[in-house]
């Protein structure tokens, strides 16, 4: 019997803002790889289809990374989209698939996976809403172990990098096209390294990926994943269970951070513990913090509750297309919206959409156009063209966190 | 649980709507109606309290009408209290359809917002009114009542027993049956139909039993069945072979032993409805879900057999929601001057919802400022009034004075809370899962457990001389001990003692001896090796010993004189099983005996005095 895998969104996200904003859940990444990553890793091996179900705004999106729409007469193994991105659930995925028997998986609130007959015909209408209803009510034998987590919180991106990264690199480094240029240092092709570039490889391998340049007086401490296309600035610092996507520029001082792709961090100044969304620009001394004076455990607040996040260490959460002017300081564990302006301190969470300059006593809501039009200009710098999704986008995140902006009287935060 | 009575043939009146009615009357007792059809239309007249002698002109006004037939009803409330705008049978908006319906309409809050936007307006807070306006929505630009009436019957969920009479279509009278009984005969002259066939021994020795599924159309001369498409079927006749009174008992020859026997159907009516798979999660319509996510704390008040289940509901409780909670009898926790907490619910149980002790407990917390909820049977009584909101456990009318399936019905209601808190507190979806699975298991598990009777009664014979007993447990069987040694105490006056099986080591050890059996309550995963070495203490001292273990212990099954073993079950649900054999066990000591086990001497069902 054909199999088809349904990376599916449930209705539990709303935690992981702003990442779940502007990408499915399967597209972020965390340790050198996406959830969709290992997925297609997984399907490719059981030849079966990959579909996805997501929230109505980003499925241009999906369906650009997972085309088509489900079969009729194909059991369906259904995969949370929130699912950590694990090298090591490919073999789980792929053994759910060839043992073929139908199952219910789930993990702390929410289900994780479940296999699902031919026989049961899907409804007309599943959505994110519904999904997990409907697999629950299908009353599928329920597996009696946990074999998928998920991120849950936003900082729990952060919270699995460092158990994350050495499988998944290994992963990684299995799967391309390496050469080992100095101990512990692997290259693909077009990548080129400074003679002055240091590499520390004894806890892990620095793996630099198509056309990577490493320039001059840079200092590595591996673990550490590099995404093809990007440029490592001179003098700077990438130290252990950092993963930077594609395209970016880094420089400064960056520890155990996910970077996602197309985003510049080009100057001094220390990231650490942190997300940082796409086409993000951070200006030359940002910095975060990453611990707080007291040492203590990190207390998040956000969506009106209070989380204990359990880490001594966690950075700032930013989203996609946000900037910082110079010497903006991020106090531990902020939230920063999707395309939101930082200057000075940033000493609260920033909702989206925001001109964030409270140290000056200015915050005003940045209006979508203006978004729409600095990522024009950022798409074109990298040859990019920006379609009407794109724009769409930006519109739908606008409206949908508009209430993030109206919660406080003044001044708006999460 | 509710009785119907409709009759259509020569003869009719209200004097014969109600002799049936009152056959039915064990079945629910706190209001009543008749509808008659004759003369320009329906005539409706109801109750509220015990059925009384209506006459013909109670029902028209009309001194010497004639009538066709018609429907009547004693209810035992479960939605909405019983007044007389919620007796039975309701009718439609236009008074030309009557409906008299036993049992749940779990999808009626749906249906009813449905009907409201259609412009129907409702006169009671019932579950069963949306069946008359649904046959009155089909019944528009249509006069084909039947085909009116399978429809509204394919849009309810729950279980009903219904009957319906139409002022379209004198002369006869529509039943149907998913879940709820509902028993047929043909007399001579007319033709009856009932909830029971108690009610129909003084027309008819010969009846038909309508399955699940099934309708009929009555009329004077006889009555033809069909499915609920209308395709038709034929249908047995059995004869009655019982008298009335056997009958009204379901055959047994107890209230109590019939109760011990209805309660996989307690159980079942208990979890009805309540069971949210698509949430993995319960659902407690009585209480506000604001209120329950704001409680820190829970302090139980109830008295007697509620009383153990309320020491069941602090485990539950803590274990299962991770809220401390406090348990204390009615009588005590009105006079010590309790301190209550913020955020403290108070939960008061009690099957008729009537008792003293725990009412003025119930006033004491309010006065307090504490959020008070109920777990009662008897809808509408003192404490849930009092309390304002709460859950019916949905037992039925319980008349032995021991307390049987309203003790089962309460250890379920306290599952289900336990569960639906749980799972607001970081209780897993797995797990909520689990329990959820393991509920809806109990019923079946418990109708397993009853066909052991005869074992059961074996071993009670063979003890029923002793003159003392011990029960012990631990955990959650700690308070199955004390309910186990009370139920014998009450109706077999023996004395009897439940004790925490590590605390007889402490002092109780002593009264071990050859006439002393003891009953040990072992069935949970988690303590049994700790129990067992108590039942090793016991034998090591020469004491007989009774056991409840879990289905395969033999190693305990080796050791003990006796064992009756019960399903496997997760822990905190454990006790829902445990308590039927003892019950059994208590019961047949009790007749063995001699003793009046419904009517046990200085006791009374409902204790109304402090």
């Amino acid at each position: 019997m054909k199999t088809e895998i349904i990376l599916f969104e449930d209705h539990c996200l709303a935690d992981m803002t702003p990442l779940h904003l502007t990408r499915p859940a399967f597209a972020i990444t965390c340790a050198c790889l996406t959830l969709a990553d290992v997925v297609r890793e997984a399907a490719r091996a059981a030849q079966a289809e990959v579909r996805a179900m997501v929230r109505d705004h980003l499925r241009p999106a999906a369906s650009g990374a997972f085309p088509g729409v489900p079969g009729t007469d194909t059991a369906k193994l259904f995969l949370n989209a929130s699912l950590l991105p694990d090298s090591a659930y490919d073999a789980a995925i792929r053994e759910m698939i060839a043992h073929g028997e139908a199952f219910l998986a789930t993990s702390g609130q929410r289900v994780t996976a479940a296999l699902v007959p031919a026989q049961r015909k899907l409804p007309e209408k599943l959505s994110p809403d519904s999904v997990t209803p409907w697999l629950l009510d299908l009353n599928l034998p329920l597996m009696d172990r946990e074999v998928f987590r998920t991120f849950d919180c936003q900082f729990h991106v952060i919270k699995h990098l460092k158990e994350l990264f050495p499988r998944n690199l290994e992963r990684r480094l299995s799967a391309g096209d390496f050469r080992e240029i100095r101990k512990g240092v692997w290259a693909a092709d077009g990548v080129q390294v400074a003679d002055t570039a240091v590499f520390h490889t004894e806890e892990g391998p620095v793996v630099l990926d198509r056309g990577v340049k490493v320039l001059d007086f840079t200092y590595f401490t591996g673990p550490v994943y590099v995404g093809a296309q990007s440029r490592i600035i001179e003098r700077s610092s990438v130290k252990e269970f950092t993963c930077i996507g594609q395209t970016c520029k880094i420089g400064g001082e960056v520890e155990e951070s996910v970077i996602e792709g197309f985003t510049n961090k080009q100057h001094h100044g220390f990231l650490g513990h942190a997300y940082v969304g796409s086409w993000v620009n951070l200006g030359a001394g940002t910095s975060n913090s990453d611990l707080k004076n007291t040492y203590g455990e990190i207390r998040l607040e956000f969506n009106g509750k209070r989380v204990d996040t359990g880490m001594q260490f966690l950075g700032c959460m930013i989203g996609d297309y946000s900037k910082s002017a110079i010497n903006t300081s991020i106090f531990t564990g902020k939230i920063v919206g999707v395309s939101s302006m930082l200057y000075g301190f940033v000493g609260q969470h920033v909702p989206s959409f925001c001109n964030y300059a409270r140290s000056f006593g200015q915050i005003t809501e940045c209006p979508v156009e203006q978004a729409i039009l600095i990522q024009k200009r950022m798409f074109s710098r990298r040859g990019i063209t920006q379609t009407e999704d794109d724009m769409q986008l930006l519109k739908t995140v606008f409206d949908m966190t508009r209430s993030e902006r109206l919660i406080s009287d003044e001044p708006p935060a999460l | 649980m509710c009785g119907i009575f409709g009759y259509v043939g020569d003869g009719a009146d209200a004097k014969l709507l109600i002799e049936g009615l009152k056959r039915l009357e064990y079945r629910g007792y706190d209001s009543w109606g008749v509808c008659l059809g004759g003369g320009p239309g329906l005539h409706l007249h109801r109750e509220v309290g015990r059925i009384t002698a209506a006459v013909a002109e109670d029902v028209t006004g009309v001194k010497g009408a004639a009538f066709w037939g018609g429907i009547s009803h004693t209810r035992w409330a479960t939605h909405g209290a019983p007044t007389v705008p919620n007796a039975h049978p309701h009718m439609d908006c236009t008074g030309r359809i009557a409906v008299a319906h036993n049992g749940i309409i779990e999808n009626h809050l749906e249906l009813k917002k449905r009907l409201l936007e259609q412009g129907h307006g409702f006169s009671s807070d019932t579950d069963s009114e949306v069946i008359p306006h649904l046959i009155e929505e089909f019944l528009k630009g249509s006069d084909d009542f039947d085909a009116a009436f399978r429809s509204t019957l394919r849009l309810l969920t729950g279980t009903y027993g219904i009957a319906v009479v139409w002022q379209g279509d004198p002369g006869r009278i529509r039943v149907a049956r998913m879940g709820s009984p509902m028993v047929l005969g043909k007399a001579k002259g007319g033709t009856l139909a009932a909830s029971d066939p108690a009610a129909l021994v003084a027309h008819t020795r010969d009846v038909i039993y309508l399955e699940d599924g099934e309708s009929a159309v009555l009329s004077r001369d006889g009555f033809t069945t069909c499915t609920l498409e209308g395709d038709p079927v034929s249908k047995a006749v059995h004869p009655i072979s019982f008298s009335a009174r056997d009958i009204e008992r379901g055959g047994y020859p107890t209230f109590m032993l019939k109760e011990i026997a209805d309660q996989p159907e307690a159980i079942r009516n208990a979890l009805r409805g309540r069971m949210v798979r698509s949430e993995g999660m319960a659902k407690l319509g009585g209480i506000e879900a604001d209120l329950l996510h704001r409680v820190q704390r829970c302090h139980i008040i109830a008295c007697g057999t509620s009383w153990h289940a309320g020491l069941v509901g602090k485990y539950l409780l803590e274990n299962l929601a991770h809220l401390p909670t406090q348990v204390s009898h009615g009588s005590e926790f009105r006079y010590a001057n309790p301190v209550l907490e913020k955020d403290t619910l108070m939960i008061a149980i009690s099957q008729s919802g009537e008792t003293a002790d725990t009412l003025a407990g119930v006033r004491e917390a309010r006065i307090r400022g504490a959020d008070v909820i109920g777990i009662c049977n008897v809808v509408g009584s003192s404490i849930a009034r009092e309390c304002g909101r709460g859950i019916y456990i949905h037992a039925g009318p319980e008349i032995g004075v021991a307390s049987t399936k309203a003790f089962t019905g309460q250890l379920t209601m306290l599952s289900l809370l336990a569960v639906y808190m749980g799972r607001m507190r970081g209780m897993s979806l797995r797990d909520g899962l689990l329990y959820l699975d393991a509920l809806e298991r109990l019923p079946q598990q418990t109708e397993a457990l009853l066909t052991k009777r005869e074992e059961v009664r074996r071993i009670a014979l063979r003890y029923a001389k002793a003159n003392n007993f011990l029960y012990v447990g631990r955990f959650y069987e700690y308070p199955v001990a004390l309910e186990g040694a009370l139920k014998l105490k009450e109706i077999s006056y023996i004395h009897a003692e439940g004790i925490p099986a590590a605390e007889l080591k402490h002092g109780p050890i002593a009264l071990v001896e050859a006439c002393v059996p003891t009953v040990v309550i072992s069935a949970q995963e988690g303590i049994r090796d700790k129990t067992m070495n108590n039942a090793h203490e016991i034998k090591a001292r020469g004491g007989p010993i009774i056991a409840v273990a879990q289905e395969g212990d033999t190693e305990l099954a080796d050791l003990v004189d006796e064992v009756i073993f019960i399903p496997r079950t997760p822990d905190p649900f454990v006790p829902i099983l445990d308590i039927i054999p003892l019950q059994l066990l208590a019961y047949y000591i009790a007749t063995e005996r001699g003793c009046d086990v419904d009517r046990p001497r200085h006791l009374a069902k409902s204790v109304t005095v402090e």
